[in-house]
């Protein structure tokens, strides 16, 4: 048995080997708090004391000079639109590939599993969305975006629709239910958990996507995180600007990960498990 | 009787807006590099391809910017596929109890896996600051002050400083997978070895290991796609420079697709593709082998 003695000092040890780890990530996030509200030249020093007057002005400066709304608009737009479409897509998908004996369903079942793999190729895709005139359309990214999630989604859902006995299907026939009802009526909602999981894994990735709208669209579609990235480029003397407009682009996830942090772990972790 | 009847309800129309999607925008592009990356297509001579043969494989071996690129993407995807999961594995072994302060620790390792890389990236630029950044002023200010260092734009160390920031923010997942993985293994195998008197390590090391391969292989595959395609975390500091000493292959087809080089940047492309796939399924067939059932 341990003596007391031990077992303090190893309790010591436990608490300030992990609080000293989780000021790794508390000071940056610190820094860009405190920063974002002095002026440009006290925020240019990038010290973690406490500002010498508040500036909450900087916040109303980078509202107007970084065009915050729209990027926020674009991003919404994009991450809404690709999501809905994944989610009805996959759904529908997996429930024919996970539920038919055909062969051929199964086929395409690896083939969408192969784009886990296979990393996208850019350029030829910039020449499909220009060949069906959707260079630099709201359309043309919702469409690549969620493309590109459709291979962890229907994995995810094939997985699962396995899960839920068949028989709930033969009652919804016998209950003369057409193809299409069986599955939206009965089955849909059933996937809850799933759907909830790959809603969060695939916002979360269209929001801070950075390469979809990098390579396929201009500046006036662009989401957040690039315009942050243009902003700073061009406000390289006033980090205070900078950091607000850092702040304010977190903001919205930031938000949803404190209301809803048990969901978003489980949910961007539990495609990983269950692979 | 009852497949031919149920084949309505299980139709092929169903996978086909999904397939159609993913056929015009992932299948037809992939397949379409085999042929771009032959030729001279360019945003200057747009709508006038031709084959040019292997020109673009012979200049883009010949470019010592493009093997510093794969060196990079190597070093960058190994350093943060171990110090990941050596780190969140550690860190899980520390935090999986549940209890509050865990829980505080685990929301906070966790929370940059909601934040854009590139939105770290510039935060990065700022802690690493040669003069003022809080990295350099911390080092400083416990006496370590030999030990600061300008860590973008030293060549000797910038890629290890654009390693620790995809370290800093995807260790958390990789904890939270091998938490789930943790709390799967029961509590006998660890009462049977302390009866036989098996220390905490060794206890570690011969059941918690082997028992939580599958998730380490699920990590480590994640890692390896994601640090061969890293981009965000190179555009957002250093763009590549200085001096291209930082350039990955996410960067140099980037760069080379801002040039107009179309048909150049499709070989990148296809060699990058060729390399994750490689890399991938030969990691896959290996860590197959070694997973273990109790």
């Amino acid at each position: 048995m341990e003596t007391t003695w031990k077992k303090t000092s190893r309790k010591t040890f436990y608490y300030l080997a992990t609080f000293l780890f989780s000021l790794v990530y508390i000071v940056p996030m610190w820094m860009v708090v405190v920063n974002s509200l002095k002026d440009a030249k006290e925020a240019n020093l990038f010290g973690i004391s406490l500002p010498a007057s508040l500036k909450f002005v900087n916040y109303r400066t980078v509202f107007e000079s970084a065009n915050v709304g729209r990027a926020f608009a674009n991003g919404l737009i994009l991450s809404v639109g690709s999501v809905v479409l994944i989610l009805v897509l996959a759904s529908l998908a997996s429930f024919a590939i996970a539920r038919s004996r055909r062969r051929s369903l199964q086929i395409y079942y690896y083939i969408f599993i192969v784009g886990l793999i296979v990393p996208v190729a850019f350029i030829p895709t910039y020449l499909v969305l220009d060949k069906l005139y959707l260079l630099n359309t709201y359309t043309g990214l919702v469409l690549v975006s969620a493309t590109f999630g459709l291979p962890m989604s229907i994995f995810l859902y094939a997985g699962f629709i396995r899960t839920i006995p068949s028989e709930l299907d033969e009652a919804g026939i016998i209950d003369g239910c057409r193809p299409l009802a069986l599955f939206f009526r009965i089955i849909f909602p059933l996937l809850k958990p799933v759907t909830m999981t790959l809603l969060i894994f695939n916002f979360v990735g269209s929001w801070n996507d950075i390469q979809i709208p990098l390579f396929f669209a201009n500046g006036d579609k662009w989401g957040l995180p690039l315009t942050v990235y243009n902003f700073y480029g061009s406000y390289l003397q006033s980090w205070n600007l900078i950091f607000a407009d850092i702040l304010l682009t977190v903001f919205p996830l930031l938000l949803l990960y404190i209301l809803a942090q048990r969901h978003i772990i489980s949910g961007m972790t539990a495609g990983a498990v269950k692979g | 009787m009852r497949s031919r009847s149920m084949s309505r309800y299980y139709s092929a129309w169903f996978v086909m807006p999904a397939f159609i999607l993913f056929l015009v925008f992932f299948i037809l592009p992939n397949i379409a590099s085999f042929v771009l990356g032959f030729t001279d297509w360019s945003l200057f001579y747009f709508d006038d391809i031709r084959f040019n043969g292997l020109d673009n494989f012979e200049r883009l071996f010949t470019e010592a910017n493009f093997l510093t690129a794969i060196k990079n993407t190597f070093y960058f995807a190994i350093l943060t596929v171990i110090v990941k999961n050596v780190l969140g594995f550690l860190l899980a072994l520390l935090v999986h109890k549940p209890s509050r302060y865990n829980n505080y620790l685990r929301s906070v390792i966790f929370l940059p896996i909601t934040i854009s890389s590139i939105v770290v990236a510039i935060v990065f630029v700022a802690i690493y600051n040669p003069s003022n950044g809080i990295l350099n002023e911390g080092l400083r200010a416990v006496g370590l002050g030999g030990l600061a260092n300008d860590w973008l734009f030293d060549p000797k160390i910038a890629m290890t400083s654009i390693s620790f920031m995809e370290v800093w923010q995807w260790t958390g997942f990789n904890m939270c997978i091998f938490i789930a993985g943790l709390q799967s293994i029961s509590k006998e195998y660890y009462e049977a070895a302390s009866i036989d008197g098996a220390s905490k390590f060794k206890q570690t090391l011969h059941i918690t290991l082997p028992l939580l391969m599958q998730s380490i292989n699920i990590t480590v595959i994640f890692s390896i796609i994601s640090g061969l395609k890293v981009f965000a975390q190179v555009y957002g500091t250093t763009n590549g420079g200085p001096a291209d000493a930082t350039q990955v292959l996410g960067t140099f087809l980037y760069k080379s697709f801002g040039q107009g080089y179309l048909g150049y940047s499709s070989a990148v492309g296809l060699v990058t593709t060729a390399i994750i796939m490689i890399l991938t399924l030969g990691i896959l067939a290996f860590l197959r082998k070694r997973e273990v059932e109790y």
